[in-house]
């Protein structure tokens, strides 16, 4: 049994996330959450489904699936359960899918077309990394927008996409490579 | 392949799994293969740290895909400003979270004077002889004082959900935390005793 991680510093000995009191989070610590993460979220659900409508439905969908358990999850924990929770409904959708969509919503025309959400730091590199890794697989895609640009920790990671860590370690290696290839058969890489 | 190449390709495989890990900050501690020595000698790996390098350079320049503003209203008019539950969604019948709120308050008024009577804060300084325990029943009767605690905490739980901030604005909160701080305490001046 996990310890709680006493967020309000109560220290108990209750099972982490436990909904008691002194862990429930309330509507201010549910805005702090929410701000801090829901482009994070967002990001990470558009590159995955590469459709920024899907990524937008999943990023709200996880956030009031957040306020619904804000009784078993507790702030600390809150980063972690709502990538979880994006990671599961875009694996689900795609599912239903059951074909890899890549419509012109997608991330990398918001980069092309350097709108708001692409801006104007997106160097020459950086659209042909973002080319090459909307062609990657979903599991690709995930473990490279969780690590490299999310900058999480193999452990996180291996929560959040239900993986054990030496599974994700070597997707992540094998992810990498991928891109890495593909970029040195687009010329880009020497 | 000859033999040296051979070696020179499982050199490599190994110096490719110690970039990786390098790129992740987090070096294995021993290997058979020493990355500053065999990027120095071989071109390919060399290549292939410079490629990777390049690879993170360009997903850490990727911008932030920001949410939307009006799905956030939309979040924020679901969630916090529309109260604690959701329209027509877990949401308790009004009865039962007056009920559980009536619960709560009697169970407060009822535990509040026991929880801080001088009986059980200051049973030390009573001036009658303390009757003797044995360890076995004191360790017995600690497990199942243990239980009740959790099951009423679990209850306290229930009528949380179910009552919360809609009733009493909040109030009840604090009351049932410090409800928790002095049984915390209580234990505490108990245990204290027992030794
Ligand atoms: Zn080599």
């Amino acid at each position: 049994m996990f310890a709680c991680d006493g967020a309000r510093g109560f220290g108990c000995n209750f099972p982490r996330g436990c909904s008691f009191l002194g862990c429930v989070m309330n509507g201010d610590d549910f805005r702090r959450v929410v701000l801090r993460h829901k482009d994070r979220v967002h990001t990470y659900a558009a590159w995955v489904m590469r459709d920024v409508e899907e990524a937008r439905d999943v990023t709200q969908q996880s956030l009031l699936r957040l306020w619904e358990h804000r009784g078993t999850v507790s702030e600390a924990a809150a980063a972690t359960w709502l990538r979880r929770t994006a990671h599961r409904l875009c694996v689900d959708r795609l599912r239903r899918q059951n074909v890899a969509r890549n419509n012109g919503d997608g991330p990398l025309a918001l980069l092309s077309a350097g709108g708001e959400a692409g801006g104007s730091e997106a160097t020459e590199l950086c659209r042909s990394v973002a080319a090459a890794l909307a062609a990657l697989p979903e599991r690709d895609r995930a473990v490279i927008v969780l690590r490299e640009m999310d900058g999480l920790s193999y452990e996180q990671m291996s929560e959040i996409m239900e993986m054990p860590l030496g599974t994700l370690k070597a997707a992540l290696h094998r992810a990498r490579e991928r891109l890495r290839r593909a970029l040195t058969g687009a010329g880009v890489l020497g | 392949m000859s033999e040296l190449g051979d070696e020179l390709w499982r050199d490599c495989a190994k110096a490719r799994a110690l970039i990786q890990e390098h790129l992740d900050s987090n070096p294995r501690e021993s290997s058979d293969v020493s990355l500053p020595t065999h990027l120095e000698e071989c071109d390919a790996c060399h290549e292939y740290l410079e490629g990777q390098l390049a690879v993170r350079a360009g997903l850490r320049g990727l911008p932030l895909i920001a949410f939307p503003e009006d799905a956030i209203e939309e979040v924020w008019s679901e969630t916090i400003s529309a109260g604690r539950f959701r329209r027509g969604e877990g949401r308790p019948a009004a009865g039962r979270r007056w009920l559980a709120a009536a619960a709560v308050l009697a169970a407060a008024m009822v535990g509040w004077p026991w929880f801080t009577s001088d009986t059980i804060r200051h049973s030390a300084e009573r001036t009658e002889p303390v009757q003797t325990v044995d360890a076995t029943r004191l360790a017995r009767a600690a497990t199942e004082v243990r239980l009740v605690v959790d099951l009423t905490n679990d209850a306290l739980d229930r009528v949380e959900r179910a009552a919360f901030d809609e009733p009493l604005m909040g109030r009840l909160a604090e009351t049932l935390r410090q409800l928790r701080v002095h049984r915390g305490e209580n234990e505490t001046e108990e245990s204290e005793e027992a030794i």
